[in-house]
């Protein structure tokens, strides 16, 4: 849990601080270091959020929980919004995808990793689970989209 | 300079060899059971085995090659040359053992 | 389970991700052309050294115990092909990444001053360190799938 707070506070008072220092249309030093500082914590939570998944993987195996767990519509939803998480922090961090798109996509997975974390007695199919995930993440980058366009009209 | 840059030349040749023979010696294994057997008796475990046979051919392969002169090979052309033998070794076990599973059986 | 197989167990995976996350650590600076070109070096031996010691603590356990005690529940169980594909493919393609990991060792020890100018040459090694990683990390999925498989 520790790992899911930090990135999700991380990651959104990054892109909340972002869309701020990108009103005068330049971030400068002091700017550009307190965004570093966010990167920072928001690797640090992903490796914890890592390291935690592993932890407790290891103890459900030698518990032999079984597929009811392993299988389960949350577990199988969590991991794949960790390894979609990521994967756009690695492409994100060579640039090879909009860094708009990237930020919404790993935004969104913080928050329903926060959300798979918390709600346990989840009894909603792989399928739902999954397109309400990718639902959200174009629902999410409209209203950063939304939001950057107010910010900088506003300037 | 120049043997030190030979040696790298063998590894990468020497690396796409052991990758090779694993994918030989597992199929092998699978479709001829005396192959796994006698990797099982010799190395105690077939695995075992396979593990031991591609480290050796390895190292072989590696003080072959480092006598004979390879600045005629590009460096990037024996790159990717790994890198396609690992992913295709990868892909291949792969379709293998899915096959075997829904297809053979 | 006795303690050493637990801890043989967890060393297995705990060794493979630190290969994997070496790698990745060589790809981020490798990104940011880090003229500290010992670096590359020490990430990729590292890696080596990982991979290779997550080998032999996997072998121990795969060849004393999992293939009497684990296997034969897998495939009694609903999901046997765990076994039969994800585990007969991981425990080949795992002894591979040794290998690879060595092989970007070498290259990087003698030729990392030449990364910088020949584009050519970063991005094949690049290549290689990126299919390395691909393949640990598909390793460790399957992993995941095959302990999930071992029901009671």
């Amino acid at each position: 849990m520790a790992g899911t707070a930090l990135g999700v506070g991380a990651s959104t008072f990054l892109e909340v601080f972002y869309i701020q220092f990108s009103k005068d249309g330049k971030v400068d030093i002091f700017e550009h270091e307190v965004l570093k500082k966010l990167v920072f914590i928001l690797r640090f939570g992903l490796l914890l959020l890592v390291l935690s998944g592993f932890g407790l993987m290891v103890l459900w195996r030698l518990r032999v929980m079984g597929p009811d767990v392993f299988f389960s519509a949350r577990y199988l939803t969590k991991m794949s919004v960790v390894l979609i998480l990521l994967f756009t922090a690695f492409l994100m961090n060579f640039r090879l995808i909009n860094l708009r798109i990237g930020s919404a996509i790993s935004i969104t997975s913080w928050y329903w990793a926060m959300i798979l974390g918390i709600w346990r007695n989840a009894k909603i199919s792989l399928v739902l689970l999954m397109t309400l995930y990718v639902v959200s993440i174009a629902l999410v980058y409209l209203l950063l989209e939304f939001v950057r366009s107010k910010t900088i009209k506003s300037k | 300079m120049g043997n030190k840059e030979n040696i790298v030349r063998s590894t990468l040749i020497s690396a796409g060899v052991a990758i090779a023979i694993i994918v030989v010696l597992t199929i092998g294994g699978e479709l001829n059971p005396p192959l796994k057997n006698w990797l099982a008796s010799t190395f105690i475990h077939n695995w075992i085995g396979k593990g031991v046979v591609s480290s050796a051919a390895f190292l072989l392969s590696i003080l072959v090659f480092s006598f004979f002169k390879l600045r005629f090979l590009s460096l990037t052309v024996l790159l990717w040359f790994l890198v396609l033998i690992a992913n295709a070794s990868a892909a291949v076990l792969v379709l293998f053992f899915l096959a075997e599973t829904f297809l053979l059986h | 389970m006795s303690y050493l197989l637990i801890f043989v167990l967890v060393s297995h995976i705990i060794l493979g991700v630190l290969g994997a996350a070496f790698l990745v650590a060589y790809l981020l600076a490798f990104s940011k052309n880090r003229d500290d070109s010992g670096y590359l070096t020490r990430m990729s031996f590292f890696a080596f050294i990982a991979f290779t010691a997550s080998w032999i603590f996997s072998g121990y356990y795969y060849v004393t115990y999992y293939g009497k005690a684990v296997k034969p529940i897998i495939l009694k169980a609903e999901f046997s092909w765990a076994h039969t594909v994800l585990m007969e493919s991981k425990e080949h393609i795992f002894l591979f990444l040794p290998f690879l990991s060595l092989a970007l060792f070498a290259v990087t020890m003698v030729f990392r001053r030449e990364f910088s100018e020949n584009k050519k040459l970063s991005f094949s090694v690049v290549s290689l360190c990126f299919t390395t990683v691909s393949i640990a990390l598909l390793v460790t999925i399957f992993g995941m799938v095959v302990s999930g498989a071992v029901a009671k």
